[in-house]
């Protein structure tokens, strides 16, 4: 057996003095893996101890891309048609997030359930006392039994005379129009529901109701609590 | 090597049993992942892009486990291939690191590898080979490849095949000699 190009000395079976030559049948061993024999050169021992170490088994690491084979596997073989996500199984919702969209909606139904099962209570007279007239004074349900009838409490539209404190100063003129508690029709023209809010000329969001100087706190509509002699009409960012 | 039980782990992950595909996958990984690191640059990558190949075509695959791993290793020559093609087209390194980063030759690499015989040592001492002598021993020690099945993947003669590995492992021996002789 010959090879272009090969030297002499690099055909196997002419290498005295190295492996191969007359050791060429110890490498075909170590080819295929045989046991060395004892008697055989230090340098033939070496070699198939490193070859064995480079065909050992499976180090740390080298198996790190079995998930990722196994993926390719799993969506090569599963059923024409089924998506990985339809494989999913069942109980997947349970460690993973619930699925989009499902969650809000589900809790706006519960929301809307409990609004409208409260607006059917009260206007069916069946809530209890307090929250009855409360109740009644919010949406115009009645008062309840045994109860004084009140009017439902409505923000008077200011007067068209009435002149809305836009200055930027620290006390806005909350006091215009004094309102207290059960003759708020007689204190100010009827006007729209409490709340209500008039933009001013400069676009300042204003209350429309003045300040319900007097008026206990308990009793002042929801909309009025949180105003304030901290609650500026210049502090609206629009 | 599976052994006996390798026809009948192939069947079973030819009809998409996950445990069968794993064990087949667990007992060639390593010599494909060592073979690759001596012709590959990105040797994970080219891993992976050969067994996704090998899933997509194991219901056609027929033969014994010899003809597995040869069939295998050939698609891993073939991915590597294409990744260097890839890679010369679009070079990523300065020329002077692409100079500057051969397979280790020091003998220290050596001597790593007669004190602990780490796999990870030995195939880093095997890529120091000439390019062709290092892939035929590793097709040959580590894939566990014969000669005809070695000279189809790389396209030579098996003399050729022969001959090279012989020269590869004269060379190993000589620096595993000249360790020995350093200490």
């Amino acid at each position: 057996m010959s090879t272009p190009g090969a030297m002499h000395g690099e055909m196997p079976g002419n290498l005295p003095g190295r492996p191969g030559g007359e050791h060429e049948p110890l490498l075909d061993m170590i080819f295929e893996r045989r046991p060395i024999p004892p008697g055989a050169p230090r340098e033939i021992h070496d070699l198939a101890h490193m070859l064995a170490a480079a065909a050992g088994s499976a180090e740390s690491g080298e198996l790190a891309g079995e998930a990722a084979a196994l993926a390719a596997f799993t969506r090569q073989f599963s059923p024409p048609g089924t998506s990985p996500a339809a494989r999913r199984p069942a109980w997947g919702w349970l460690s993973g997030r619930p699925p989009r969209g499902k969650l809000p909606l589900a809790a706006a139904l519960v929301v809307a359930a409990t609004g409208l099962g409260s607006t059917a209570a009260a206007y069916a007279d069946v809530l209890p006392a307090p929250i009855q007239h409360f109740a009644h004074r919010m949406v115009g349900a009645p008062n309840g039994p045994g109860t004084q009838q009140t009017q439902p409490l409505s923000l008077p539209r200011p007067s068209p005379h009435a002149q809305l404190s836009t200055s930027p100063g620290p006390e806005p003129n909350w006091a215009a129009t004094t309102l207290s508690h059960g003759n708020a029709s007689a204190a100010v023209p009827q006007g729209g529901p409490l709340g209500d809010r008039a933009k001013s000329a400069d676009g300042v969001c204003a209350p429309r109701l003045p300040v319900m100087k007097g008026v206990p706190r308990r009793h002042r509509p929801r909309s009025c609590w949180r105003r304030g002699p901290g609650h500026l009409p210049g502090r609206h960012s629009r | 090597v599976i052994g006996t039980a390798f026809r009948a782990t192939l069947d079973r992950a030819r009809t998409g049993d996950e445990g069968a595909f794993a064990s087949i996958f667990r007992d060639v990984q390593p010599a494909l992942l060592r073979y690759l690191r001596v012709i590959a640059h990105d040797p994970e990558d080219v891993a992976g892009e050969t067994w996704v190949q090998v899933v997509a075509g194991l219901a056609r695959f027929r033969g014994d486990e010899q003809a597995f791993r040869a069939w295998l290793f050939t698609i891993a020559r073939h991915r590597a291939v294409d990744a260097g093609r890839s890679r010369a087209r679009r070079p990523e390194l300065p020329l002077e690191l692409t100079e500057a980063a051969p397979q280790p030759t020091s003998p220290d690499t050596a001597e790593l590898v007669l004190e602990a015989f780490s796999a990870r040592a030995a195939v880093e001492l095997i890529a120091s080979l000439p390019g062709d002598q290092a892939e035929i021993i590793m097709l040959r020690v580590v894939a566990g490849l014969d000669t005809a099945d070695v000279a189809r993947i790389v396209g030579k003669k098996p003399g050729a095949v022969r001959v090279a590995a012989h020269r590869g492992l004269h060379r190993l021996a000589d620096l595993a000699e000249r360790t020995s002789v350093t200490r």
